[in-house]
C-alpha cells in the first residue's frame, strides 16, 4: 500500500477505504500540518485545520484534475485555503519569518527532502526557478503565496509602501510563471 | 476583450492577487465580475493559480500529534458511510478495476475486503529512539475486524520483516501476518477473525524472535 500511486490512493480513500485513508494521511500529514501551522502559527488550531483539509479532500476527491498538478499540490492548496479562512477570521499575520527562512534554506541547499521521484522533479524545477527571482520579490511572493499575506500585510512587515509590496508580489509571480513556462502566452485585449 | 466594469488591461494588474486569493473588498468584486465573462482572463488567472499551487510544495514539514490521523479517519470512515452508502457498491467495483490495472491484484483484494461499516476505530502508536521509528496500528471494533499496521523506521532497519501479533484483553496472542520493510517502511492490512474490541495491543516481533515494537490501543 505504501507504494500505491498518489491518484489511486486518493481514489481509494475517496470511496472510504480505511487502509488507503490511513496511508494517505500518513503520506501527507507532515506537510499539510506544516503548511497550516505556517499560516496560523498555532499548533492546536493547525491540527484542526489540517484535519478539515483532509476531510475536504476526501469529500471533493472527484474534483482533482491530474492535468493541473500533483495530488500533493492539490491537497496543499486545499489546506492553504482552509488555513487562510481561519487566519483571516483571526486577523493575525504570524509566521512570516518561519516561512521565509524555511524557503531560503531550501533554496540554499543541494538536494531536497521530497520522497518520490515525481515530487523531487516538481520541487527541483520550482527551486531552480525561484533562485532566479530577485530576493525582495521572492520574499514578498513567498509571504503572499504560502503564508497568504495580503499586500498590505507585506507592506507593513517589510516597511515598504503598499504600491511597492504589490509590485514585488506581482513581479515575483509573473517572473516565476515565466521561468516555469506557461502553456499559453497571454496579452490583454 | 472587455467584460463587466473592468477592461482586460485593468484586470491584468489585479490578476496576480486574484490568483493568490489575497484581493479583498471592491477590487475583488470587480475582478470576479470581469472573470465571469472573460475566458482570456480566466485562463490567465488559472495559469498563475497553478504556479501558486505548485509553490505549496515549499511548505515546511512538521510532525502532528496522532490525533490528526485518528480524527481524519473517524470523520471520513465513520461519517462517510452513512452519506455515501447509496453508491458505494458501484464505486467499489470501479475502484477495483482501476486498482487492478494500476497496482495489481493484491491491493485490489485488500481494498475489497475493507467492507462497508460504521464502526468505531481504535488507534495505537509506539514511538522509539526519539521518533526515529514510529509504529501505528488501527483496528475497528467488529467481528471479524480489519487491522492496519504500519512501521516507519531507519532505512537501515535491522529486520527486513516482522511477525505481527495481536494481543487480546484475555491475555491470548494471535499472529496475524508478516510486515515486510522496504526502504525503512512497511505496512500490513489484514482481516482478523475476532472481535476488534477485544484487542489490547499490537506487537512486532523481529529477527531475534523478540518484541521490538508494542503499540497499545487507546
Amino acid at each position: 500500500m505504501w507504494d500505491v500511486a498518489d491518484d489511486v490512493l486518493l481514489a481509494s480513500f475517496a470511496v472510504g477505504d480505511p487502509e488507503a485513508g490511513a496511508v494517505f494521511v500518513q503520506r501527507y500529514q507532515r506537510r499539510v500540518f506544516g503548511l497550516a501551522r505556517s499560516i496560523v502559527d498555532d499548533r492546536v488550531l493547525a491540527e484542526d485545520l489540517a484535519q478539515e483539509a483532509f476531510v475536504r479532500a476526501w469529500r471533493h476527491a472527484s474534483s482533482y484534475d491530474p492535468r493541473r498538478g500533483s495530488v500533493e499540490s492539490w491537497l496543499l492548496t486545499i489546506a492553504r485555503n482552509v488555513a487562510l479562512d481561519a487566519r483571516r477570521s483571526r486577523r493575525n499575520g504570524a509566521g512570516g519569518d518561519r516561512i521565509v527562512d524555511h524557503v531560503e534554506q531550501l533554496l540554499a541547499r543541494d538536494g531536497d527532502p521530497a520522497s518520490t521521484a515525481e515530487q523531487r522533479e516538481e520541487l527541483q524545477r520550482l527551486v531552480l526557478a525561484l533562485r532566479q527571482v530577485p530576493a525582495a520579490q521572492r520574499r514578498a511572493l513567498v509571504l503572499a503565496a504560502i503564508g497568504g499575506w495580503t499586500a498590505r500585510e507585506v507592506s507593513t512587515r517589510e516597511g515598504i509602501p503598499l504600491g511597492t509590496a504589490k509590485t514585488r508580489i506581482r513581479s515575483g509571480l509573473l517572473a516565476l510563471r515565466e521561468l516555469l513556462g506557461a502553456e499559453h502566452e497571454w496579452e490583454p485585449q | 476583450m472587455s467584460a463587466g466594469a473592468l477592461r482586460c488591461d485593468d484586470f491584468e494588474a489585479l490578476a496576480p492577487e486574484v490568483a493568490l486569493g489575497t484581493l479583498s473588498g471592491t477590487e475583488r468584486a470587480d475582478a470576479v465580475a470581469h472573470l465571469a465573462s472573460c475566458p482570456d482572463c480566466q485562463r490567465r488567472v488559472t495559469e498563475l493559480a497553478d504556479v501558486v499551487d505548485t509553490m505549496m510544495l515549499l511548505a515546511p514539514e512538521e510532525e502532528p500529534s496522532p490525533r490528526l490521523e485518528a480524527g481524519v479517519l473517524a470523520q471520513t470512515v465513520a461519517d462517510g458511510t452513512s452519506s455515501r452508502r447509496h453508491d458505494r457498491g458501484r464505486r467499489w467495483w470501479l475502484l477495483a478495476g482501476v486498482a487492478a490495472a494500476a497496482i495489481g491484484v493484491a491491493v485490489t483484494a485488500m481494498l475489497l475486503t475493507s467492507g462497508d461499516r460504521d464502526d468505531e476505530l481504535r488507534t495505537a502508536l509506539a514511538v522509539t529512539d526519539g521518533g526515529a521509528s514510529v509504529c501505528r496500528a488501527i483496528i475497528n471494533e467488529v467481528d471479524p475486524a480489519w487491522l492496519f499496521v504500519s512501521l516507519e523506521g531507519p532505512a537501515d532497519e535491522a529486520s527486513e520483516e516482522y511477525l505481527v501479533e495481536l494481543h487480546l484483553d484475555d491475555g491470548d496472542a494471535v499472529r496475524v501476518g508478516v510486515l515486510e520493510m522496504v526502504d525503512g517502511r512497511g505496512a500490513l492490512a489484514v482481516t482478523v477473525d475476532l472481535d476488534g474490541s477485544t484487542a489490547r495491543a499490537v506487537r512486532l516481533i523481529g529477527g531475534a524472535d523478540e518484541a521490538q515494537y508494542e503499540a497499545t490501543f487507546s
